[in-house]
C-alpha cells in the first residue's frame, strides 16, 4: 500500500486507568480501547486530540475508528465526546465510519453508543460482542 | 428534601469508623466464602498497599506471609451453615498507623473450639525461639497431616508476628460457632506499647460486634481508607475479579468508579490536611435490592449544592435524564476544569435507575458527613 500520510503512528500503552490508544494511519487503524479512568481525563486526552487534529491537516481517504472501551468514567466521556465531535468535522475532508464495540450484556455500552450516534452525524455502526 | 433513609445504626457505625481514622490508614472488609480466588485478590490488594507503604521490606514480607496463611487457614476449616446464608465468614484488613491488624472470622464446628483454644493458648506462651523450634520439629515429623500440617500455620503466623495471636469464638448455635483470629504486625517497634495495648483490650471484641452488624444488615464490603485514585482502582480490580460480568455488575461498578472518584475530587478533611480523602464505601443486599453507600466528610457550605444537584435529577423521566445528559455532555463551558463534568450524578442515577438517596450528619460547625445512597435492582444473578 502507498503511503497515505507522513504521520507518525500514536501509540500509547494502556495503563491501570487509562486505555490503549493506537493511530496508525499507514494501516488505516484508529482505536481506543480497554478502560477509561484517568482522574484528570483533560490532561491524557490532549496529546490524543492535538494528534487527530494534525492527521486531519492531510487525511486518508478514509478513516474508520474504533472505540472499544470496557470501561470509562464521566470525566473521560468529555473527552471521548470532543473526538467524536471531531470526527464529525474530519468528515469533510475524510470519510469517516465511526465502530463502538460492546458486549452484549452490557446494556449502558449500548445505550451510550446510540445516544452518541444521534449527536455525532457520521456513519456510525454498533457493534456488539458476545460475552 | 433530605430523605431519611439510613438507621441511625449505620450512622453511628459509619461516625465510629472516622473518629480515629489517620491519613494512610485502610480497611478493607470483606464478607462471604472465601476460595483461592477470592484470596488472590485480597493479596493483590495487600500487595498494592504494601507497595505504596513506608515499612522495611522484612516487615512488608511477614504481612504478606501472615495474610496468606491466615486466608488459607479459613479455607482448610471453613464450615457452611446448611439452608441458612445469614452467617458468612469475614476478613478484615486493617492499617492503622505502625500496625497492620489481620483478622478472620470464620465458621466452625462447635465441637473444635477446646483443640483450637488449646493449641493457640500453648503457642501464646512460647517465646520466639520456641516458636522456632517448634515450627522445625512440625516440618519435620509431621510433613502430611490430614487438615494441613498439625497447624504449622498457626505456629508460622505467631513466629512472624512477633506478638500474641488474639482469638475468640462467638457462637452462632448449638452446633456452629465463629471462630475468629487476628494478628498484628507492627512496622515501627517504638510505637509498641501505646498500639498493642489499644489492639489487646477492644480489637476483636470490637470484630466481633461489627461481624455481627455485618450478618444482619447482609453486608458484602466494607471499604474504609484515603480514596485516592491508587486505593479506589485496587478496589475496582478487586471486585473485577471477583463478580462474573453480567449486566448488574457492570453497572456496579461503573458506579462504584464514579462514587469513590467523587469523594476523591470533593471530599473534605476535618484536619485540612492535603490530598488525603478519607472516605467510607460499603455494599449491602436487602430485599433483593443492592445498595452501594459512600460516606465523607463536607464543608458544610456545600450541602445546599448537593442537595439541589440530586434533587433536580431524582424525579426526571429516563427522557428527560437522557436529555440533560446530552446537554451537560455537550456543554463546553466547564471545560476548563478538569475536576468538574458536571456528569457524575446524572450517569449514576441513570444508571442506577431509582433516586438517589441522601443524608447528612454534622460534625461540628463547619463539617457533616455526607451519605449518599445509590440503589439497584439485580434482575440476573451476582453470584
Amino acid at each position: 500500500m502507498a503511503k497515505l500520510n507522513n504521520m507518525r503512528p500514536l501509540k500509547i500503552e494502556p495503563t491501570a486507568d487509562t486505555p490503549k490508544i493506537y493511530f496508525d494511519p499507514d494501516k488505516g487503524h484508529f482505536e481506543i480501547s480497554g478502560l477509561s479512568l484517568p482522574e484528570d481525563a483533560l490532561e491524557f486526552y490532549r496529546p490524543v486530540i492535538a494528534w487527530l487534529e494534525e492527521y486531519a491537516e492531510n487525511p486518508n481517504p478514509e478513516t474508520v475508528f474504533d472505540f472499544n472501551l470496557e470501561y470509562f468514567n464521566t470525566a473521560s466521556s468529555k473527552q471521548l465526546i470532543q473526538i467524536l465531535l471531531f470526527l464529525e468535522k474530519l468528515n469533510k475532508k475524510s470519510k469517516v465510519k465511526i465502530r463502538w464495540h460492546y458486549k452484549d450484556i452490557d446494556e449502558d455500552m449500548k445505550d451510550l453508543g446510540e445516544e452518541y450516534s444521534e449527536i455525532i452525524k457520521v456513519e456510525f455502526e454498533l457493534v456488539e460482542h458476545p460475552s | 428534601m433530605v430523605t431519611h433513609f439510613l438507621s441511625n445504626q449505620y450512622k453511628e457505625f459509619v461516625a465510629e469508623f472516622f473518629k480515629n481514622i489517620q491519613k494512610g490508614d485502610l480497611e478493607y472488609i470483606y464478607r462471604g466464602s472465601v476460595n483461592s480466588v477470592v484470596i488472590a485478590n485480597i493479596l493483590d490488594l495487600a500487595k498494592l498497599n504494601l507497595e505504596l507503604d513506608n515499612a522495611v521490606q522484612p516487615v512488608k514480607s511477614r504481612i504478606y506471609f501472615i495474610l496468606g496463611e491466615g486466608l488459607q487457614n479459613i479455607t482448610r476449616h471453613q464450615e457452611i451453615i446448611p439452608g441458612d446464608d445469614k452467617y458468612q465468614n469475614i476478613i478484615v484488613i486493617s492499617k492503622q498507623q505502625y500496625q497492620y491488624t489481620i483478622t478472620t472470622g470464620n465458621i466452625i464446628r462447635a465441637e473444635r473450639r477446646k483443640e483450637l483454644e488449646d493449641k493457640l493458648s500453648t503457642i501464646n506462651q512460647m517465646s520466639i525461639t520456641e516458636l522456632k523450634e517448634l515450627a522445625r520439629y512440625i516440618r519435620k515429623n509431621f510433613d502430611i497431616s490430614p487438615k494441613g500440617g498439625a497447624n504449622l500455620g498457626l505456629v508460622e503466623i505467631a513466629k512472624r508476628s512477633g506478638n500474641k495471636i488474639k482469638y475468640s469464638f462467638r457462637p452462632i448455635n448449638e452446633e456452629f460457632c465463629y471462630f475468629y483470629f487476628s494478628a498484628v504486625i507492627l512496622t515501627d517497634k517504638l510505637e509498641k506499647d501505646f498500639h498493642l495495648r489499644d489492639y489487646e483490650n477492644q480489637y476483636i471484641k470490637y470484630i466481633e460486634e461489627f461481624h455481627n452488624y455485618l450478618d444482619e444488615q447482609n453486608i458484602y464490603i466494607v471499604f474504609k481508607g484515603d480514596f485516592h485514585q491508587d486505593n479506589i482502582l485496587a478496589l475496582f480490580d478487586i471486585l473485577r475479579k471477583q463478580l462474573p460480568e453480567t449486566n448488574f455488575t457492570i453497572k456496579l461498578k461503573n458506579i462504584l468508579i464514579e462514587v469513590l472518584q467523587n469523594i476523591e475530587k470533593h471530599a473534605d478533611n476535618l484536619n485540612e490536611i492535603k490530598d488525603w480523602k478519607p472516605g467510607i464505601f460499603t455494599i449491602n443486599m436487602k430485599d433483593n435490592l443492592y445498595y452501594l453507600t459512600a460516606a465523607n466528610y463536607i464543608k458544610k457550605e456545600k450541602i445546599p449544592v448537593i442537595q439541589r444537584k440530586i434533587d433536580k435529577i431524582n424525579y426526571l423521566s429516563k427522557q428527560e435524564l437522557a436529555e440533560l445528559y446530552r446537554n451537560t455532555l455537550l456543554d463546553m463551558e466547564n471545560e476548563v476544569t478538569a475536576k468538574k463534568t458536571g456528569l457524575g450524578y446524572i450517569d449514576i442515577r441513570r444508571r442506577s435507575g431509582h433516586p438517589l438517596k441522601y443524608d447528612f450528619i454534622d460534625i461540628d460547625d463547619n463539617y457533616a458527613i455526607y451519605f449518599l445512597q445509590i440503589t439497584l435492582t439485580n434482575n440476573g444473578k451476582i453470584k
